[in-house]
């Protein structure tokens, strides 16, 4: 059943960590719930859509980041900003969903040329970054899929190093050595 | 410090990978259709955790409830015979 649009509006008011602590509290996917998913919805399929590389795909992770974030609403302990912890599980659902599809694919290759036909024709939509003339993108994809996320969060959604550190699990320190390291490959790349 | 790779003169090149934050994102599903997704993913998981939660609650209520009657069914397995359940007559 949707929700009470008059809770909703009251529910507006209140910061992500009040309508999180309230959304944790709630049985079901209910108003604030709800108000939660509407207020973050543009963030996480901006996430979802640079790490997935597709329309399609970025709409199913997102729409999984939300189901996740359900069952993990009571797992938001306020050690950050409701936003980054969002970030972090939007993370975690996109690199699960792009390794089991790889595995999937993988299998599917070695299964049969059908299957090969099928993955062929959804290339030209999951490349569509790709072709935009941005060779970075293309360099990208030589990456480690966490290396690959890590600079995307950073370069193209432009978190800080202590916000990137609450997301990945690590350390300020550590990120920035690796994304040096990463940038270090990628020049070696370029060539 | 800064982040950005210098070039031979020490001026700052241009890095590569800030070229990431000009890729324009597509707009977001509509609210509609995007929210009908996340619960037609979310109700039946849901539904199978309730499933699950109320068959683990269960079976632990039966348990317990039937603690006595399976230690005895164990003690007649083990002995031959059935706990005797009159209280003993002075």
């Amino acid at each position: 059943m949707p929700p009470d649009t008059s809770d909703i509006a009251g529910l507006a008011a209140l910061s992500d960590e009040a309508l999180a602590a309230q959304a944790a509290r709630e049985g079901s996917d209910g108003a604030a719930f709800t108000a939660l998913m509407e207020r973050h919805r543009e963030k996480v399929w901006r996430v979802c859509w640079r790490l997935m590389g597709s329309e399609h795909d970025a709409e199913d992770a997102a729409q999984e980041v939300f189901v996740r974030l359900f069952f993990e609403r009571e797992r938001f302990a306020g050690r950050s900003r409701y936003s980054t912890w969002l970030h972090g599980v939007a993370i975690r659902t996109c690199l699960t969903v792009r390794r089991s599809r790889s595995r999937r694919r993988r299998r599917e290759e070695s299964g049969g040329a059908e299957c090969i036909d099928q993955e062929a024709s959804r290339e030209p939509e999951a490349s569509a970054a790709v072709d935009a003339g941005h060779d970075i993108t293309k360099l990208l994809a030589d990456l480690d899929e966490e290396d690959r996320a890590l600079v995307i969060m950073k370069f193209a959604e432009g978190h800080e190093y202590d916000e990137l550190a609450e997301m990945f699990g690590s350390t300020p320190a550590a990120l920035r050595m690796r994304v040096s390291r990463i940038r270090a490959r990628l020049a070696t790349q370029a060539g | 410090m800064s982040d950005h790779p210098q070039d031979a003169d020490g001026r700052h090149a241009v890095d590569p990978l800030e070229k990431l934050a000009e890729i324009e994102v597509p707009p977001v599903p509509a609210a509609k259709t995007f929210t009908a997704g996340v619960r037609r993913k979310l109700h039946p998981r849901l539904l199978a955790a309730h499933i699950l939660e109320f068959a683990f609650g269960a079976t632990i209520w039966a348990v317990v409830h039937m603690a006595a009657a399976l230690s005895a069914a164990a003690r007649l397995t083990l002995t031959g015979r059935w706990p005797d359940r009159d209280p003993p007559r002075r």
